[in-house]
């Protein structure tokens, strides 16, 4: 070995230290991987170097990094490169066991190394020079440096990679099963009512008059039509979903069709008052007649289920964007911090709602269908005073 | 009497359905929609029973049972929702007699309310009493506060049923396995430096001079008592008697 002067000494030791650095500071792998390649360059002198990924079973190497000092694009160079990785990678050398190898023609002296990759893949790290300026020991222990370096980076990365999509498949699962949850739950409310108040019409101990018989009669008939209506929200929430609900466009009034939704309302809850505006002479829209019905009795009955002693007020106008109808009641309004949820997917409005039953589906399946008629729906409430719904559609479909 | 049946849940249907049945057996029925007002209710009336739902906003059933457990004996059937032996086991350490699973039907509901005032053998309904007075101290069980003087103590809930088994069992001597199984629970039995410390704690919150108990004495080599003649206060040692 020759005898070194301090200075270059201090100027190896500089130079392992900004690779190390760059090694550990770097966010992005590759751009790491490049910068300490750059870095090494100053005692190297390469034409080009490459990076091979090979998974144990293939042995074909693929490039996972590449970057070239020459701007002529040398194929012979690549192709051999390629044959001295995958050479390099078969004779299974152990970890960082440097060689070097002379082709025999040499378009080029290359150096290359073993990269500790993780677990099931090896890398490989090729540099290439001109055939005059051949490897000796001190470049390939520099070379081994730089790529247990790239190593700890790449390791790190995948890593990261790693946890990451664990993380998120994590989360997943508990969504998954927050959801199973909840829908068991709000499945069983109405099962434990038919169930109960069955029973108790079957009691051989003891007899009913015909008013209770009526009464019970009626609770199980509307617990039946509950869990019909949760069966047919969580199908269509799901159809929506995965993207599937087929939407039937045809032209359609929207002040009829609201005027059907009203009257039925009427029929159920002849106690309650709706106020009516609807400017004259509305165009009709392109829509589905029975997804709207189905977003407009949502709404509707949000309004007379969360706000029992308020009237009702909708209106149906002409706005630039097309046709607006308003939903408002005068209850006792959602808390602010829980208007950007509304829409999701089983969000239900804790106090003092939790008591009122609900699918936490309505609503999320009214945004989107409003969404799949290419329109909006928004909401606004202030608590103590009520809350509106607003849905604009387009007259014309964009 | 009829016995009158305490109905806690949170649903006003499942109220209805379970008042429904029981008063066609011949039960009279009062509800409560939540742990809060259960508790409420049972210094005001007479209760022979409590049929408590697990599922509750607020204090849930299990808690509610718990609190209960604190000053009162009296007969408890959970509802718990789910088909859960956890819930279930869960509901019986929390001091609940009996359990039915949601969904029931209306004749096993009334077979287990009956089964479990027949095993209780309750001599009928009790009012409870709200308060414990212990000389200066003054338990409220409603809110699970303690007063001293009339002033608010401040107790860690390891404290607070530490002194309610003293107050349950005033008069009487418990060993520190008794109550290092009752408090902390049966892991604790040999665990006698915890207790020695949480009761130097508690004197200290609780007594004018903590070096000379009124409130929780010592009886040395037997256990410690909440004495309820001023006769218990001497210090006996062992042997002396």
């Amino acid at each position: 070995m020759p005898l070194e002067n301090d200075q270059s000494l201090t100027q190896k030791y500089r130079l392992l230290l900004s690779i190390n650095s760059l090694a550990t500071q770097n966010p992005d792998w590759k751009d790491a991987v490049l910068a300490m390649v750059n870095c090494a360059q100053e005692v190297l002198h390469c034409d080009r170097v490459i990076g091979y990924q090979v998974l144990s079973e293939s042995l074909t190497p693929d490039i996972f990094f590449a970057h070239t000092y020459q701007p002529e694009v040398d194929e012979d160079q690549i192709i051999s490169s390629e044959e001295f990785a995958t050479d390099l990678v078969r004779k299974g050398f152990a970890l960082l066991a440097p060689v070097i190898l002379d082709i025999e023609k040499p378009p080029a002296s290359m150096c290359g190394v073993q990269i500790p990759l993780i677990e099931q893949q090896k890398g490989v790290l090729v540099f290439i020079r001109p055939a005059h300026c051949p490897f000796n020991p001190d470049d390939l222990q520099f070379v081994s440096f730089l790529a247990n370096q790239i190593a700890m980076v790449y390791g790190k990365a995948c890593a990261l990679t790693a946890l990451k999509r664990s993380e998120t498949r994590q989360k997943n699962e508990v969504q998954q099963e927050d959801s199973i949850a909840f829908i068991a739950h709000e499945l069983s409310t109405p099962i434990g009512y038919i169930k109960g108040y069955t029973t108790t019409l079957l009691r051989s101990d003891t007899t009913w008059t015909p008013e209770k018989q009526v009464e019970i009669l009626q609770i199980i008939d509307q617990e039946t039509d509950r869990l019909g209506s949760l069966v047919q929200n969580l199908l269509d929430s799901n159809r929506l979903q995965n993207g599937q609900m087929v939407l039937n466009f045809q032209p359609v009034r929207l002040d009829a069709l609201m005027n059907d939704v009203i009257s039925r309302a009427r029929q159920k809850h002849p106690d309650r008052i709706f106020h009516i505006n609807y400017q004259p002479h509305l165009p009709p829209i392109q829509a589905d007649a029975q997804r709207m019905v189905q977003v407009y009795e949502n709404i509707i009955g949000n309004a007379l289920k969360y706000a029992p002693s308020s009237d009702v007020w909708v209106t149906i106008n002409m706005v630039n964007e097309g046709i607006r109808t308003t939903i408002t009641d005068q209850g006792a309004g959602i808390p602010q911090h829980y208007l950007p949820y509304l829409f999701d997917r089983y969000f239900r409005v804790p106090e003092p709602y939790s008591a009122v039953p609900g699918s936490g589906l309505g609503l999320f399946i009214s945004k989107k269908i409003i969404q799949a008629h290419f329109g909006k729906i928004t909401v606004t409430s202030e608590v103590g005073k009520g809350t509106t719904f607003e849905i604009t559609l387009p007259i014309l479909h964009p | 009497m009829t016995p009158q049946i305490l109905v806690v849940d949170d649903e006003e249907r499942y109220r209805h359905l379970i008042r429904v049945n029981l008063e066609a057996s011949g039960f009279s029925i009062i509800t409560a929609s939540g742990g809060e007002e259960a508790i409420e209710k049972m210094f005001t009336q007479t209760i022979d029973l409590i049929v408590l739902d697990v599922v509750m906003p607020r204090l849930d059933g299990f808690t509610t049972c718990e609190r209960i457990r604190q000053f009162s004996n009296i007969p408890i059937i959970i509802l718990t929702a789910k088909n859960d032996e956890q819930d279930r086991v869960r509901g019986l350490n929390v001091g609940a007699d009996d359990y039915i699973s949601k969904p029931f039907s209306a004749t096993e509901l009334v077979a287990r309310v009956k089964a479990v005032l027949r095993r209780t053998q309750n001599s009928g309904g009790i009012t409870q009493k709200r308060f414990f007075i212990h000389g200066d101290l003054k338990i409220d069980f409603a809110h699970a506060e303690v007063y001293k003087h009339e002033k608010p103590v401040y107790l860690s809930a390891t404290e607070y049923r530490l002194l309610i088994q003293f107050a349950q069992n005033a008069g009487h001597v418990l060993t520190a396995e008794d109550l290092l199984v009752s408090v902390w629970g049966a892991h604790y039995r040999d665990d006698k430096e915890i207790l020695w410390v949480s009761i130097a704690r508690l004197r200290q919150k609780l007594e004018d001079n903590p070096h000379v108990p009124r409130h929780i004495v010592t009886r040395s080599g037997l256990g410690y008592l909440m004495p309820v003649h001023s006769d218990d206060l001497r210090e006996r040692k062992p042997g002396n008697e």
